[in-house]
């Protein structure tokens, strides 16, 4: 059975902390939150996500085009346009 | 997005030894094993060997086989190896032998043992603090080789792989002023960091007195255009401001993230994340211990923890990345050791010193596009 592309679904571009990782992003439903992004990208692009507590890591979403962090309620539609370029940052500790 | 082949599940088999020195089998536990820093390790040691090949950290299309042990056989093993299918020499390579691309040691499945260790704690099995030995088992997946990764059929991602930015410069030439600290440096990748930048941070970790501090080191990776070979140089340190600062812990929040790619923007100079640094105040956390017990505390020495090592998985995946920490102990003072990726695993690695600029000039900025 063909693979029916979601019409209402974008792309974007997405990267690591580093810049080094870099993946283009299909079927990204407007409809969802930033959170819900967050939690199907971070595991497609291989990055950790849990600690070496095994406890969950968290990332925020960084816009490019408008330099700020979105929050994990807002909606992807409203925040997010065709060919954003975001970038996954986590909240991570050493010690 | 990880995704390699393996033909093969891994367990780890844990034994305490009697005072006969015989090992008695006390567990076993299946061995999950996330290979992307080994399969990046591979891939960055094979692009410096193939300085003709686009320096592309592509690990799509990696595998990894077992290494039997050879005096125990299968299904016990020494190794993995890991090799991808656009290795062209290794060619007709018999299955399982030797040549077929990097070993990787069993010492890569050692954080594991010891997470799955405590497990054994909490049923009886192993006191807590017992010593234990561990061998790790490979057994045959029966049909098709599995994939590691899955996807969802709603989200997909599909990577964007680009050369690295190597910068020309002459590695004889940065080295003149260069001093060598730390362990021997064998065949691992030249890492050179400024005096100026070692006394930065030493600065700022003595201005955080009970508390870690840390920040990011930024650079290149060079390519000498006489040898070919491939070096990185730090150029600087962004200190992390905004991170959340403790005497034991050092979170790095996403606005130290944010001022990192504010400072790289600003200073303009190409540079890349080559890694990250931060301190060990262990003077302060041993401050209220007796004078006799500082000095043989094992926190007084060179390491790097569970979380320091969770922290460059999780953003300096990359086989180049490094970690410098700024260690202050009552048994060494201050020292500045260095730690990097090799087969896989964090390990502690020696480096150079730039002890005076270098009279090299970086040319224009070469990127390899093929």
């Amino acid at each position: 059975m063909a693979t029916t592309v979601n019409p209402d679904t974008f792309s974007l571009q997405a990267s690591d902390v580093s810049g080094q990782k870099v993946v283009k992003v299909a079927g990204v439903a407007p409809d969802s939150t930033v959170r819900e992004l967050v939690k199907g990208l971070v595991p497609k692009m291989g990055l950790r996500v849990k600690d070496s507590n095994d406890r969950p890591l968290t990332y925020h979403v960084r816009l490019d085009r408008e330099g700020r962090h979105l929050h994990d309620s807002e909606i992807v539609g409203d925040v997010l346009k065709p060919g954003d370029q975001i970038v996954l940052h986590p909240n991570v500790m050493a010690g | 997005m990880t995704s390699v082949r393996s033909g093969y599940c891994f367990a780890v088999e844990f034994f305490r030894s009697d005072a006969r020195g015989t090992l008695e089998k006390i567990g076993s536990c299946p061995a999950d094993m996330d290979w992307q820093p080994a399969l990046e390790c591979a891939r960055f040691e094979w692009i410096r060997k193939h300085r003709n090949e686009p320096p592309v950290i592509d690990t799509s299309g990696g595998s990894i086989v077992p290494s039997w042990d050879p005096a125990m056989g299968r299904p016990y093993i020494d190794g993995v190896y890991i090799r991808f299918d656009d290795e062209p020499e290794l060619g007709n390579v018999v299955q399982d032998g030797p040549g077929l691309g990097m070993l990787i040691p069993t010492e890569i499945f050692r954080p594991k043992a010891v997470q799955y260790s405590s497990q054994l704690v909490d049923q009886g099995k192993l006191a807590k603090g017992e010593t234990f030995r561990y061998r790790v088992c490979a057994y045959a997946l029966t049909g098709a080789p599995q994939r590691t990764a899955s996807s969802k059929p709603d989200l997909s991602v599909e990577p964007i792989f680009e050369p690295i930015r190597l910068v020309n410069r002459d590695l004889a030439d940065s080295m003149r002023c260069a001093s060598h600290y730390g362990p021997e440096m064998g065949d691992e990748l030249p890492v050179i960091i400024p005096r100026r930048v070692l006394q930065e941070a030493t600065r700022l970790t003595e201005g955080a007195g009970a508390a870690e501090t840390g920040g990011v080191l930024l650079g290149h990776i060079h390519e000498d255009p006489n040898t070919t070979e491939l070096f990185l140089r730090v150029t600087a340190q962004v200190p992390a401001r905004r991170a959340e600062q403790a005497l034991t812990k050092l979170t790095f929040t996403p606005q130290v993230w944010s001022d990192v790619d504010a400072a790289l923007r600003l200073r303009n100079e190409d540079e890349i994340y080559l890694g990250w640094w931060h301190s060990h105040p262990a003077r302060q956390w041993c401050k209220d211990c007796p004078v006799e017990n500082r000095k043989r505390c094992k926190l007084s020495g060179e390491f790097f923890s569970s979380d320091d090592a969770a922290l460059h998985q999780c953003v300096f995946p990359h086989a180049y990345s490094i970690a410098l920490v700024i260690s202050d102990s009552y048994a060494h003072g201050l020292t500045w050791p260095l730690f990097g990726w090799s087969r896989g695993i964090v390990a502690q690695r020696g480096y150079l010193i730039d002890e005076g600029a270098s009279a090299a000039r970086s040319t224009a900025t070469t990127v390899v596009t093929h």
